[in-house]
């Protein structure tokens, strides 16, 4: 009996979130189908492009530039000990463009995009607006997925050379116009250690980024259920679970891709 | 046209359509009432293909909707227009563009044209001038009316009201009502109302048949 009830408890904890992947999962299969299956909704996806990137904008720039800024503060100081200063805007390019650039951009997208896609979807459900478009024969998946995962696939990357280049300039801002460095110097270590395929595995880091903040983010608001407090819950669940996502990925995808 | 043969339907431990049967002819009116938790807005679903029965089957058309893939349900319900409780408006559009909205996706036509039918829709429901105003500027008459021209811009065959007239003042719902059955004396359409409102339901459908072997009662025109 108490080896039943065991098995019982065991299983209920993991019932929820075996649960949840295979809706995701089923999610994205529906989503690959319906992007796959012409014609696509070109009106709602440049609509959906607008919100999560050039919306996006203001905010990934602030953030690249400072990132960038502090970057350059912490090398310039640290590297000075052992007088390897020279090496900063290696440190600042390599970094932005094959990490920060990428993932903080991804952070931040799914703290503003991300959570404004789970909050509409999830309004809708509850409002039966998601119903009332299957009523007028609508696939929901089609018409509302997959717009944003295609939004988000494509802007990421867009975004994440907007925050490389602005990061890259913040370093350059520190180093030469604060510390006093030679900019000739500090571009020449940019460039002589930046390679294309830094700048490209770090783009493919960003679309795979944008797919999932964005996958993940309508899953959560399309199965919300139980009105204005499972709104809330589902925008707070498409938050954590998007930069989970995006941290446990982006550990795996660059030992993949920067072997 | 509508069957509905030994529908069962389950949520979890609650067993809310317990083999329910229905046969409603074409150009036939019903009203289902029922408490709340009866399974009307359950029964209204399946009719539709929003859920799908645990056992038994709907037959809309002789067409079994268990047969139907995503494509076949889409087609078929181009012959449905549906009210719901809350009206289900699209917040992010405004009133025109919500009701054409099946006409624009489905019929491919000019955002001009849609208008125009827009608007004549909405003269039918008595809301003239506001096609462009947003939903948050409506009142809660006025979004069901904009439903229900929503429901009629595809001119179905068949229409379904959810609640038409919970939430509404007395004033509104007697003239919400007075618009259904307008809608059915001038579409001939097929219309199958739930509601909990006996007021409203005796002043669609009379006089009336009630069938007390299911959880919830359907009012038949005789």
């Amino acid at each position: 009996m108490f080896i039943i009830k065991a098995i019982e408890f065991l299983g209920s904890l993991f019932r929820r979130p075996v649960e949840e992947v295979g809706q995701l999962i089923i999610l994205f299969f529906s989503t690959l189908k319906w992007l796959l299956r012409p014609p696509l909704d070109i009106r709602n996806t440049f609509r959906q492009m607008l919100e999560i990137g050039v919306n996006s904008l203001p905010v990934v720039l602030i953030t690249a530039i400072f990132t960038g800024m502090v970057l350059a503060l912490q090398s310039y100081t640290g590297f000075k000990r052992f007088g390897a200063e020279s090496l900063v805007g290696s440190v600042v390019a390599l970094s932005m463009t094959r990490e920060l650039g990428p993932v903080l951009t991804a952070l931040i997208v799914t703290g503003r995009a991300g959570a404004a896609m789970a909050a509409e979807l999830g309004t809708m459900r509850v409002t039966e607006q998601i119903d009332a478009l299957e009523t007028l024969a609508t696939n929901p998946v089609k018409y509302l997925v997959v717009p944003r995962v295609t939004s988000g696939f494509i802007m990421l990357p867009s975004l994440a050379v907007v925050a490389d280049i602005i990061g890259i300039i913040g370093g350059y801002f520190v180093t030469v116009m604060i510390f006093g460095a030679s900019p000739t110097q500090y571009m020449k270590m940019t460039w002589d250690f930046l390679e294309m395929q830094d700048i490209y595995n770090g783009l493919i880091k960003s679309g795979f980024f944008g797919g999932i903040l964005s996958l993940i983010s309508c899953y959560k608001g399309f199965y919300t259920k139980g009105g204005a407090e499972g709104v809330g819950r589902a925008t707070t669940g498409a938050v954590v679970l998007s930069s989970m996502a995006i941290l446990i990925s982006d550990y795996f995808l660059s030992a993949w891709l920067f072997k | 046209m509508i069957e509905i043969i030994g529908v069962h339907k389950s949520f979890g431990e609650k067993h809310v359509l317990k083999g329910v049967n229905l046969y409603i002819d074409k150009g036939e009116s019903v009203v289902v009432i029922g408490g709340s938790g009866s399974g009307k807005t359950v029964l209204l679903r399946h009719i539709i293909g929003l859920l799908k029965p645990d056992k038994g089957t709907v037959i809309i058309d002789g067409v079994d909707l268990s047969m139907l893939d995503e494509d076949g349900l889409n087609e078929l319900r181009k012959k449905f227009g549906m009210l719901f409780q809350a009206a289900a408006l699209f917040d992010s559009m405004s009133v025109w563009e919500n009701v054409g909205f099946a006409l624009k996706r489905h019929k491919k036509l000019s955002d001009k044209a849609v208008k125009e039918i827009a608007i004549e829709k909405l003269r039918l429901v008595g809301l003239v001038g506001s096609e462009n105003l947003m939903p948050s500027e409506l009142s809660g008459g006025m979004r069901k009316r904009v439903g229900l021209a929503r429901a009629i811009a595809m001119e179905p065959e068949i229409l379904l009201y959810d609640e038409p007239t919970t939430g509404l003042d007395p004033i509104t719902a007697d003239a919400i009502n007075d618009l259904i059955i307008e809608m059915r004396e001038k579409l001939r359409v097929t219309s199958v109302a739930i509601t909990h409102d006996m007021k409203s339901a005796y002043k669609i459908e009379a006089p009336i048949r009630l069938q007390t072997k299911l959880p919830c009662f359907i009012m038949e025109r005789l």
